[in-house]
């Protein structure tokens, strides 16, 4: 069973931020999809398995060029967002 | 006579012909039905003001070109939440794209207009395509057209009621696993999960990138087969699209089983799936026994490889470029709060889980070994491709459960048991709608599903069209 101050850390990692009682929650819940998710350990695999057996992809390059003319879309795109000031989005000062 | 929200497809491309009612006349039928029954089931989260114009122009094609090469032409489509169409709210069903406004159109999106579907609205879903109940849309639940004190399944739960209700003739939805084929089978639909790469997931609003896979709800397997031969193919806005899918032909009417894996299912939908197959084989099938012993490993590798992916996707929502933004004392207040704010109970849980797998020191442990077992499943698979062309199983361990039956997060997931090998191998899969099952003096529909190698979704219609007794 994972603690609390792992819950906390994950919430740190994860950009969330929990109240007690939701850390008390998540820690029963994760627990036990833990409990689940920890039945594939039975599970004997190859040594050597290749990752992308599976998905039987290859990588697609594409020419890197420009697909738009600058500023085409800023405006569509800053109407999104929730502040924005001079055609950048504005947030809070990072550096002291 | 039947009425306009009966019709499938076909009945559609034929009246239109024959001139006896307008594509308006039918996306008002729909937009009436619409009006007088959404408020029970919650199907749709929005109705466009636009569609009924959209049917005009559907008209005013008809009246040109015809329909002759075009059997979407003027047909009525919902799509799921999770799908961009420009200068419409996508909000994926949470509260922190309440507000948000897609700046450009989905590639199915583009290709359905150009075939002059009629989009009717957006349909509700669990929020970000987490979930099998639709229970965990910030918008509340949808509800089940047979039952309505019984989930439609989910994710895509909005697009499978509306299409069971005829609120819609099709819809698209979206699997990552199971979202389309697990809301088939609780709403007695044909649903198709493709090929991995066949449908370009452009303008869909990720979750599991490795896999994610838009797909069709109908009540038949012909309308099922239209929208996906109208929207496959190679894009280039989506490097997973095949470049070359090319169609391949079952090369027998080999059906194998994995006995051992359907015993996760309940007593008389075994039965039920028993009886389906018994009427498969009188009508030139081969039953046969299959070994898939990787297969009930396949839910808990999943439940590694899409909080992984979950919790990577959803990182770029931070409350800054768009959706919902919560005031903080300084950034990482902010982002911890909009996010927290924004993202529902189920959504925060996939993305922690997410950051634990992916935590240095657990990475072997779990994500290395899932993504290993995902190799497992597919030497499993291909060994039994050789023998058989069809895999089947049950589409899902029951039929359509109780709201607030599976509050615990377990017990939901393993809804999507018999989905996993599909969605983490990349091959196709249908649930095609036959059986019947009672719970508490209702008669429930449940899925049966099959499951074939790759290229091979005109063999996967062609043997759902057997089971349900359609025509070619």
């Amino acid at each position: 069973m994972i603690g609390p101050d792992d819950v906390k850390k994950l919430a740190t990692l994860s950009r969330l931020a929990l109240t007690e009682e939701e850390v008390a929650k998540l820690q029963v819940e994760i627990s036990s999809i833990l409990a689940y998710i920890d039945t594939i350990q039975k599970v004997e695999l190859p040594s050597q398995t290749s990752g992308s057996v599976y998905l039987d992809i290859e990588n697609v390059m594409r020419e890197d060029v420009p697909t738009h003319e600058a500023g085409e879309h800023t405006d569509a795109l800053l109407a999104q967002a929730p502040r924005s000031e001079k055609g950048y989005l504005k947030v809070k000062k990072i550096l002291g | 006579m039947a009425e306009l929200t009966d019709l499938g497809v076909r009945d559609l491309v034929a009246g239109y012909q024959a001139k006896k009612f307008s594509a308006v006349d039918v996306a008002e039928a729909h937009v009436k039905k619409i009006e007088k029954e959404n408020g029970a089931l919650n199907a749709y989260l929005e109705v466009f003001s636009d569609a009924v114009d959209s049917a005009k122009i559907a008209d005013a094609r008809l009246a040109s070109e015809g329909n002759t090469q075009n059997p979407l032409l003027g047909v009525p489509v919902a799509l799921k939440d999770n799908i961009l169409i420009k200068g419409k709210i996508a909000s994926a069903a949470s509260k922190i794209l309440a507000n948000h406004t897609a700046t450009y159109d989905a590639t199915v999106v583009k290709k359905l207009r150009e075939k002059g579907a009629v989009f009717l609205g957006r349909t509700n879903m669990d929020e970000f395509a987490m979930g099998s109940s639709t229970e965990h849309s910030a918008y509340g639940p949808a509800r089940n057209p047979y039952d309505i004190s019984r989930v439609p399944g989910g994710s895509s739960g909005g697009s499978a009621a509306a299409v069971a209700g005829k609120l819609a003739t099709v819809a698209l939805g979206s699997e990552t696993c199971g979202s389309i084929r697990q809301p088939s089978s609780l709403c007695g639909l044909v649903g198709l999960k493709p090929t991995y790469g066949a449908v370009s997931r452009s303008g869909l609003i990720a979750m599991g990138s490795s896999l994610d896979q838009i797909g069709s709800f109908g009540r038949s397997v012909y309308d099922v087969e239209t929208v996906f031969n109208a929207t496959k193919g190679h894009d280039p806005l989506d490097g997973t699209t095949l470049p070359d899918y090319a169609e391949k032909q079952a090369k027998n009417k080999k059906i194998g089983v994995p006995w051992a894996f359907v015993k996760d299912a309940q007593p008389d939908v075994q039965e039920a799936f028993a009886k389906e197959l018994k009427e498969l084989s009188a009508k030139g099938y081969e039953i046969v026994d299959i070994e898939f012993p990787s297969a009930p490993f396949g839910l808990a590798a999943y439940y590694i490889v899409m909080p992984a992916e979950v919790s990577t996707n959803l990182a770029r929502l931070d409350g800054m470029r768009y959706g919902y933004h919560a005031e903080g004392k300084d950034l990482f207040e902010e982002y911890a709060k909009s996010r927290a704010e924004g993202f529902g109970a189920e959504t925060r849980r996939r993305i922690i889980l997410g950051s634990y797998v992916l935590t240095s020191g657990y990475y072997d442990a779990y994500y290395r070994k899932a993504t290993a077992l995902r190799g497992v499943l597919a030497e499993d698979l291909k060994k039994a491709f050789d023998t058989v062309s069809y895999i089947a199983t049950p589409t899902t361990p029951g039929p359509a459960f109780k709201l607030g039956e599976k509050s615990d997060p377990v017990s939901m997931y393993l809804e999507d048991i018999f989905a996993a090998p599909a969605n983490l191998t990349g091959i196709p899969a249908i649930s095609v709608p036959k059986a019947t099952v009672m719970r508490d003096d209702v008669s429930l529909p449940v899925g049966i599903q099959f499951m074939s190698p790759k290229y091979t979704e005109a063999s996967l219609f062609s043997i759902a069209k057997d089971v349900v007794g359609e025509g070619a």
